[in-house]
């Protein structure tokens, strides 16, 4: 379950992002602390130093000079996230209800395939989910592969999702969606191409009325 | 006179006002233009949605431009007669500034390239 | 007139004490005295504070062990719902509204609030208000939908019992404390400061204040628009958040953290106020960067209400826009910066004590370091895709909340406790406090940032051994408890005290603000004459010794040392430069505040109860009640210039156009706007936003009906700008014909709204029929008060209050009149060009 232990590009992405951040963070942090200690134990060690160095240098340049390289980076990095809605990239439709995942597998050879709380992903291939919900908002979440995005009712959202090797991936309901928010737990299944096309063979139909999502972007 | 004592306490919240304008404002249009589908309509080099974005976004960094020049000239005819005043008008210039910086900070926003979800 | 010019400070003592005393036994229900409601905001604050951490021990006791079978889902998530709840809405807002009531007119040199009558109203709600949540809790029917509440969950179909309404009810009730402490603290600190405070001298935790008060006049509308909509849902089925017909439960969330996310700062801003006033004294130097630190303040408030969409990166916005947010959030680190690096560099300058405030002072640094650094982190767009919703942002939140508030806070407890209670501490039991709340808090909050990061959601009731939380889990749970023994330690040391101290000495900290003026404890009217403020740092003044302006001050040697007419006077002075400009008259103790808090309790619980005939009366009966405070207060003849002393005059506020009551309608209508722009921004958002539009139908409404509110409101405006101007102030009968006429228009606006309400064809089948209802409704029930406020101007002039000099009644009406007329002609044009623009 760990968003550190990555299992995908997405996860693997945001993990180093954190990473950069936390030793950052503590390299800030134990600046500042330093300086606050200093004042203690080298009483006045401030007296000599211009005002405008705390209020400029420490209030202005110090967080710009932090946050300018971080939020480009994050943008840039946070582009390569989003779903880029290539038509050649499977897509499956994801409903969430009180409580409990069902996925629809629009493009299966022979009519679209559904599964309950088990997503079936073919290992190393990248998959757009198109998610909603038909009840209140729940959001969907496999930590080792990908971040979270909120399955919401009238509207539907997109996650790209990728699982570098064959394995089983917990996911999750991360927002809060009533008394068996916990229960409401799934998993991902990532196969080899030959196994994949096995398994979403051997899925049953897709009844009309979790097909297509409905509802505005 | 009477305008620039009586003014100074509405200068100070005017330029963030401005930038809290040009936040809305932009957020607004990105949200309605995406619904219209501006963004799928080519003006030159641009989309016609971005191209609103850029210009909503100058426009505001045009105000806060003038109310900065405001307060620079006020400030100069307080501070010069020692008026109270003064420090309300050196605080609103020094507001219109950091909300300038602040405008171009989240200005960053308008070079993500996905302005839409797909 | 009985002037008397008292040199002797007994006898002065005694005069002003008559007056501004309040009454034992029962006659403290009556008290509107600031001191006194401070002080209940506060202890008050603090046993909320205690419910809300019990619940937090019962939260870590569950979460203690793998699968505990302790409290099952259904009691859990009302307990953590009413953690948030109580933490935020009854303990942190009115914890600090208490501090600056209690401490706000004595730094700035008044004898009490502009308003203390409607401090003790704002009491009574939020105690009342807070007591139904309480009484829910206890009854097992606490709502449990989280603190932000999110529809659908929290709509009738998923949480059909009353739970749900008992949040939107109680939390509505306890926020007119908010909008009413708001409207007060900005009008106390604009006009009643000690003549000679211009704003450049005002000590800085009257900026922070003022500053965070006007957060709150534009933070709460949306919150309370969203409560009233989702209550209206709930109980009428006018679908706002349902998709299903129009309505989104994005709207909810949009409103919801348009408040939510100000609100952070809201609750910052004080503490931060009291860092930069405990700090510097205990440095034993002035504060660094004082204009720096105003304009940091303000950027603050401004950038923090740019943010909130950093609480919905996961709902599926385009990436541009989350940039928007994402670069607003970290922008707000700059501004916390220069503040943080004012506060070392005044420590790095000064020579630093390490007394028990500082000691927690320097606990601010460390948990709020982290927490913003956290915060940060969580203003990154893909990184909060991971977190969000986990014990990562918990953990934040308490870095930033109990760092940025709780540590402040309790060194306020400890700095400000000799001057509450006039005794200093005997026992050194606050250091043994501050380390066990210390290290208990890094010890339950720092490893459950790696709680989160190892995938554990919030919100869940528990977890099986197979995830790996396990020994994370317990180490929080022990440091929650270390921390709560704590908290237990603190509350000890603060009772013995309080009750067991030694005398204290006056001004023990070698303070440099007025508060430190007063006696301690303080005396009812606070200062016996009001200072002439010079200086950043008045106590300095007189002669360098702190004591001298004191005694002077009690000597009754400053300004108003008398008493005149029995009556309880402070100055006004003009916002900017500080300059005397009037005399305050204020009110004594009266039991009018409570009755009209329960009056208006009985409407609440009637809307709770769905009683709606006896809420109608409740609503009707606390408006009359209102107006009552009114009776026999102001003036029947023309004073004129009245002398305060030291050689000076000035006039009562009566006749002076900057009156406190003037100011406080402008900023009311300023909340009151905030609410209909929500308002008119949630019909917009479903417009463009929301699934299963265009509506059914579109409205066509009557031309007629349309017509007659346009002319009646725009007379109304007109009538009542004749009523105050010049000419019809010095004749009677002109002005009330003025008046008539105002309340005519409203009254035919209010017919013509009615009718266009009635053409509305079942609100409850769209989003679109339900919102121009309630936008309706909405103008309606002001052109409705705006016929009660004209009849209300002609009943006070017909009571000889107003005068040619006296037309302060009649303004504030006219102030009301006009607004209703613009936002009435607002609706019309939504109304009418909505479909238009929208339908093509």
């Amino acid at each position: 379950m760990s968003t550190l232990d990555t299992a995908g590009p997405a996860a693997a992405s945001i993990a180093s992002l954190w990473w950069v951040m936390l030793i950052g963070a503590t390299l800030i942090f134990t600046f500042v602390m330093s300086l606050l200690a200093l004042t203690f134990f080298r009483p006045g060690i401030g007296r000599g130093t211009p005002v405008a160095w705390w209020l400029v240098g420490g209030g202005l340049a110090f967080p710009a000079v932090v946050l300018t390289p971080l939020l480009i980076y994050a943008l840039w990095s946070g582009e390569r996230l989003f779903p880029t809605g290539d038509p050649a990239v499977a897509q499956v439709d994801v409903v969430a209800r009180q409580w409990e995942w069902t996925f629809t597998y629009r493009n299966a050879t022979g009519g679209a395939v559904r599964s309950s709380n088990t997503l079936h992903i073919q290992a190393g291939q990248p998959v757009q989910l198109n998610i909603t919900s038909t009840d209140v908002i729940h959001a969907f979440w496999v930590p080792r592969l990908a971040g979270k995005i909120d399955a919401i009712p009238g509207h539907v959202t997109v996650l790209q999702l990728k699982a570098d090797t064959p394995g089983v991936y917990r996911g999750l309901c991360a927002e809060f969606c009533g008394v068996a928010h916990l229960e409401m737990q799934f998993a991902v299944e990532a196969h080899e191409a030959g196994a994949f096309d096995a398994v979403i063979g051997g899925l049953p139909p897709a009844t009309p009325d979790v097909n297509a999502p409905r509802g505005r972007p | 006179m009477t305008s620039l004592r009586n003014q100074a306490f509405l200068f100070m919240a005017l330029g963030f006002t401005v930038w809290a304008l040009a936040f809305s404002v932009l957020y607004g249009v990105q949200g309605t233009g995406c619904e219209l589908g501006w963004h799928r309509q080519p003006v030159g080099p641009l989309s016609l949605l971005r191209w609103l974005l850029i210009l909503i976004w100058a426009a505001h960094m045009a105000a806060l431009g003038w109310v900065y020049w405001r307060c620079r000239a006020a400030l100069a005819v307080t501070a010069a007669k020692a008026m109270p005043e003064a420090f309300l008008w050196r605080a609103s210039m020094a507001l219109s500034i950091t909300a300038a910086v602040a405008t171009v900070w989240i200005g960053l926003a308008l070079l993500v390239p996905s302005i839409c979800v797909v | 007139m009985t002037d008397t010019t008292a040199t002797d400070p007994i006898r002065l003592h005694k005069q002003l004490d008559r007056i501004w005393s309040t009454a034992p036994g029962f006659g403290r229900l009556s008290a509107v005295n600031h001191t006194i409601v401070g002080r209940r905001f506060i202890v008050t604050a603090f046993v909320f504070f205690g419910i809300g951490g019990i619940l937090a021990m019962l939260i870590r006791a569950q979460l203690a062990t793998p699968r505990s079978a302790f409290l099952g889902p259904e009691i859990y998530n009302q307990v953590f719902t009413m953690h948030g709840t109580a933490m935020m809405f009854l303990f942190a807002i009115p914890l600090f509204e208490g501090l600056a009531m209690y401490l706000l007119p004595k730094m700035l040199g008044a004898r009490d609030m502009a308003f203390p009558r409607l401090s003790a109203y704002g009491y009574w709600c939020y105690v009342f208000g807070g007591s139904m949540l309480i009484i829910g809790l206890v009854l097992g029917l606490a709502p449990d939908g989280g603190w932000f509440m999110y529809t659908p969950l929290s709509s009738r179909t998923y949480t059909p019992g009353i739970n749900a309404d008992i949040w939107l009810i109680g939390i509505t009730f306890v926020e007119i404390s908010a909008l009413s402490a708001a409207i007060e603290i900005i009008v106390t600190i604009f006009k009643l400061r000690a003549p000679g405070m211009s704003l450049d001298k005002m000590p800085l935790f009257a900026w922070y204040m003022l500053v965070t008060a006007f957060m709150m006049l534009f933070g709460f509308p949306p919150l309370i628009v969203g409560s009233v909509l989702l209550e209206i849902e709930r109980a009428f089925d006018l679908p706002f958040f349902d998709p299903a017909r129009g309505g989104d439960p994005l709207l909810w969330q949009h409103l919801f953290w348009l408040f939510g996310h100000p609100e952070v700062y809201i609750i910052f801003l004080p503490a931060a106020g009291v860092m930069s006033t405990v700090l510097p004294v205990l440095a034993r130097r002035e504060i660094i960067g004082y204009i720096w630190i105003v304009v940091s303040i303000v950027a603050m408030a401004f950038l923090s209400f740019g943010l909130w969409v950093h609480h919905m990166f996961t709902v599926g916005i385009p990436h541009l826009a989350l940039a928007f947010f994402s670069a607003a959030s970290t922008a707000v680190a700059f501004p916390t910066a220069v503040q943080f690096f004012a506060w070392i560099g005044t420590l790095a300058s000064g020579r630093p004590q390490l007394k028990l405030p500082m000691l927690f002072l320097l606990g601010f640094f460390f948990v709020f370091a982290m927490g913003g650094l956290t915060g940060v982190m969580l203003a990154i767009v893909p990184f909060n895709w991971q977190v969000h919703d986990t014990h990562f942002v918990v953990a934040h939140l308490h870095y930033v909340l109990v760092g940025g508030f709780i540590f402040p806070m309790l060194a306020a407890a400890y700095y400000w406790l000799p001057h509450f209670s006039g005794r200093s501490p005997r026992h050194s039991l606050g250091i043994t406090a501050f380390w066990l709340i210390f290290v208990g808090f890094n010890l339950t909050f720092l490893i459950m940032h790696l709680t989160g990061l190892l995938g554990m959601p919030r919100r869940i009731y528990t977890y099986d051994d197979a995830a790996g939380w396990e020994w994370l889990n317990l180490v929080s749970s022990i440091g929650s408890f270390v921390m709560a023994i704590g908290f237990a330690l603190f509350t000890v040391d603060i009772v013995l005290q309080v009750t067991m101290g030694r005398r204290a000495k006056r001004n023990p900290w070698g303070a440099k603000t007025l508060e430190w003026a007063t006696a301690m404890p303080p005396p009812t009217y606070n200062f016996a004459s009001l200072p002439s403020v010079t200086s950043r740092t008045p106590l300095t003044e007189s002669g360098g010794k702190s004591d001298n302006l004191a005694i002077d001050l009690a000597r009754g040697q400053g300004y108003l040392g008398f008493v005149r007419d029995g009556r309880l006077e402070t100055l006004g002075v003009e916002i900017t430069s500080g300059r005397l400009e009037q005399v305050v008259r204020l009110p004594n103790s009266t039991f009018i505040p409570l009755f009209t808090a329960m009056i208006t309790g009985v409407f609440f619980v009637s809307v709770l109860l769905k009683f709606y005939l006896v809420a109608a009366i409740g609503f009707v009966v606390t408006i009359a009640m209102l107006l009552m405070w009114t009776r026999g207060w102001g003036d029947r003849a023309d004073r004129g210039l009245m002398s305060v002393g030291l050689g000076e005059e000035a006039p009562p506020h009566t006749e002076v156009t900057g009156a406190p009551s003037n100011w406080a309608m402008t900023l009311g209508l300023f909340a009151n706007g905030t609410a209909y722009a929500s308002l008119a921004f949630g019909m917009l958002f479903l417009w463009v936003v929301a699934p299963n539009w265009p509506p059914p139908v579109l409205l066509d409404p009557s031309v007629l009906a349309s017509a007659l509110a346009v002319v009646g409101l725009a007379a109304a405006a007109f009538a009542a700008a004749r009523s105050v101007a010049p000419a019809a102030l010095a004749r009677a009968p002109q002005r009330e014909l003025w008046l008539a006429v105002a309340g005519a228009g409203h009254g035919a606006a209010l017919a013509g709204f009615v009718v266009l309400m009635t053409a509305v064809p079942d609100p409850t089948r769209h989003a679109y029929l339900a919102a121009t209802f309630v936008l309706l409704a909405y103008v309606a029930l002001h052109a409705a008060l705006g016929v009660v406020f004209a009849a209300y101007g002609i009943v006070r002039s017909r009571a000889g209050y107003v005068s040619a000099l006296r037309s302060l009644d009649l303004r504030i009406g006219a102030q009301w009149h006009r607004y209703t007329a613009a936002i009435g002609l607002i609706a019309l044009l939504l109304i009418h060009g909505l479909p238009r623009v929208m339908g093509s």
